[in-house]
């Protein structure tokens, strides 16, 4: 099973002169938390479906996911869903502290961790806006189901397996 | 953000009694005001309306009565959108 082990090290920020300081691991990952970095796409199931016809699907998209063993469900955004070209497949409502009532679209895509072959179909993937917190997904307790995760905040570190 | 599927929805709440006694438990894939078919799994729902409808919309649900609740306290409470005052 291939893992992932990812440490903050070697992070630095400028200082209040202009320099370069350098901020603990354990620091950088208590700010940021387990993100990863992931190629986002249309479901294989359906994008099969659709080349076999001919068809084209719209290329995968990259960025930051966040691992968040608080969601029940896994998310992405909105933006991002539409531009791979993710089909809606259902609507569920949510209520936040913002906006009570928002309905949400749910796509059926799969994410890939850069680099290292892992990743994970998500049939019911919710739709919400994250770009503007620097993340396109939020890989909730659905698609940890079939994973590991380490956190180690000790150390600035955490490792994650599929 | 484009919100689609309320035909679909509507239709899947008018016949869901129905369904649940012939169908309970499976997955529909319905388009339209039409029931396309019946599945035993998501995956199956999926490539039939993919096969039928490419990269268009169209509902895929179990039929049940009460939906799974989904939480994401960071998007229901706003924490992703906090203001952090030190920020690294």
């Amino acid at each position: 099973m291939p893992i992932l082990h990812i440490e903050f090290n070697n992070v630095e920020v400028k200082g209040p002169d202009g320099k370069p300081v350098r901020v603990p691991a354990k620091q950088v990952l208590q700010a940021h938390g387990p993100r990863l970095q992931v190629s986002v796409s249309v479901m294989p199931a359906l994008t099969k479906e659709v080349t076999q016809q001919g068809g084209t699907v719209p290329s995968p998209m990259s960025g930051f996911a966040l691992i968040d063993t608080g969601a029940s469900t896994t998310c992405i955004d909105t933006e991002i869903a539409e531009k791979i070209g993710a089909p809606v497949i259902d609507k569920v409502t949510m209520s936040s502290a913002s906006h009570p009532d928002t309905e949400a679209n749910i796509y059926p895509v799969r994410f890939d961790i850069l680099g290292i072959g892992l990743g994970r179909d998500v049939p019911r993937c919710m739709g919400a806006a994250l770009q503007c917190q620097g993340l396109i997904m939020l890989i909730g307790r659905d698609a940890l189901v079939d994973c590991s995760l380490f956190y180690n905040g000790l150390t600035g570190s955490f490792t994650f397996s599929i | 953000m484009i919100l689609m599927l309320d035909q679909e929805i509507k239709y899947f709440n008018e016949h869901l009694d129905a369904w649940l006694k012939e169908f309970p438990g499976k997955i529909a894939l319905v388009k339209g005001q039409e029931l396309i078919g019946t599945y035993d799994t998501e995956a199956e729902a999926l490539t039939e309306g993919a096969r039928r409808y490419k990269l268009e919309s169209f509902l895929v649900r179990r039929i049940e009565r009460n939906r799974p609740e989904i939480q994401i306290p960071a998007l229901t409470l706003g924490i992703l959108n906090a203001d952090f005052a030190h920020r690294v």
